[in-house]
């Protein structure tokens, strides 16, 4: 996000007065050497592939993205009209870096990248996007995808 | 990790691959902490673009002038309708050009083109309102999409213009917003929503039409707005 001084008034009044969740305890899991991790990236950007079913209001769905998806087929709906989309509209890697992480790859920085990335749609309620997990768990199992990279909007 | 770009861009800038392969790397590298939670800094602005430093564009110029009239903000639904189309028409140029030096186009979340998405936004303008052009939507959800469509083609088409590509979106947004019809009528049609009786045109209306760059509200309801990430707060409120 932008940086506090940089934000107008009422965007630092609607960010102080959110409530923030605590949590019990914090889960931890040691991460492979990148070097050898297979990795899909999950956005929350509300991206979605031209003709996928609209995602509903505060749908906690998600939706796929392939690796070497047209460009020209990934459209944006989120439901928050208060993020920029004039980046995405210019570039896609600067919300979702697929082409990044494919360069990465052929590098040898990162051991591969996963066939299929997902997005959700941000702005929703994380219980209503809770029921969807196991089935994307799966689907990212089947990719053999070692680490994923969250990529908030 | 934390970075301090616009939301929106959360790699900091398009078409740099450079930097944005910078942030990335920085992201893997969390990954190399043996004990967590984690947060790192990345504390290094977004390079400035070509339209920040007033670079010159180059390479594309529109074939016709265009001399925008001011927007029509007032009138009934058919007046608005006719100065909406007038006013797409003279954007057209632009919004190809766009299309031509991208090569690729976000406008497509609405089964509807262009035109299409501005009438079926003027309908609810009216006193009958019409139905969703699609089984896989309801009603209020192609608005939205409408809306969503309308807006990228507009952002798309100035951004082809000289002068107006898009380093940050300020600049975009106001302009739409209070420089354009399409801007004045979605304006009205949040005034529609907010009076509606039906419960789901009034969340598009309070929660998900005007950003807070317009309404300047803080969402917490005191106005009739909320915000359109709602849905933490109500989770976290549903939890306590």
């Amino acid at each position: 996000m932008a940086r506090w001084e940089d934000l107008p008034q009422y965007e630092q009044d609607y960010l102080a007065g959110l409530r923030l969740p605590e949590f019990d305890h914090t889960p931890w899991t040691p991460a492979k050497p990148v070097s050898e991790s297979r990795i899909a990236l999950i956005s929350t950007a509300g991206i979605e592939r031209r003709g996928d079913k609209p995602y509903p209001f505060f749908s906690g769905e998600f939706r796929l993205i392939p690796t070497d998806v047209d460009h020209g087929e990934l459209v944006m709906s989120h439901l928050s009209p208060n993020f920029d989309r004039t980046g995405f509209q210019q570039d896609i890697n600067v919300a979702i870096p697929l082409d990044r992480m494919k360069e990465l790859e052929a590098e040898g920085v990162i051991g591969s990248v996963a066939n299929f990335h997902y997005a959700f749609m941000g702005g929703s309620a994380p219980q209503d996007m809770e029921p969807n997990i196991p089935e994307l768990a799966k689907l990212l199992r089947g990719d053999e995808v070692d680490t994923v990279l969250m990529c908030p909007v | 990790m934390w970075v301090p770009f616009e939301l929106g861009r959360p790699f900091g800038a398009p078409n740099n691959p450079e930097f944005q392969t910078k942030v990335l790397k920085a992201l893997l590298k969390t990954l190399e902490a043996e004990s967590g939670p984690v947060l790192a800094d990345f504390d290094e602005d977004a390079p400035l673009s070509s339209a920040d430093t007033g670079e010159e564009q180059k390479g594309w110029a529109c074939p016709i002038e265009l001399k925008a009239p001011p927007p029509q903000t007032e009138g009934d639904a058919a007046a608005l309708e006719q100065a909406l189309l007038r006013e797409i028409n003279q954007l057209r140029p632009w919004y190809e050009l766009s299309v031509e030096q991208r090569g690729r186009t976000t406008v497509g979340v609405s089964p509807l083109d262009i035109e299409g998405n501005a009438r079926y936004i003027i309908g609810f303008l009216g006193d009958e309102w019409p139905e969703s052009p699609s089984e896989d939507m309801t009603a209020t959800v192609a608005l939205k999409h409408a809306f969503e469509d309308v807006r990228a083609w507009y952002f798309e088409a100035v951004a082809a213009q000289p002068g107006r590509a898009t380093g940050t979106s300020d600049q975009v947004i106001h302009w739409f917003w209070h420089e354009t019809t399409a801007g004045a009528v979605l304006q009205k049609l949040d005034e529609v929503c907010r009076e509606s009786d039906d419960e789901t045109m009034q969340t598009f209306g309070g929660f998900l039409l005007l950003p807070r760059y317009v309404t300047g509200s803080v969402g917490d309801g005191s106005d009739g707005r909320k915000n359109a990430e709602f849905g933490d707060n109500q989770a976290i409120a549903a939890a306590e």
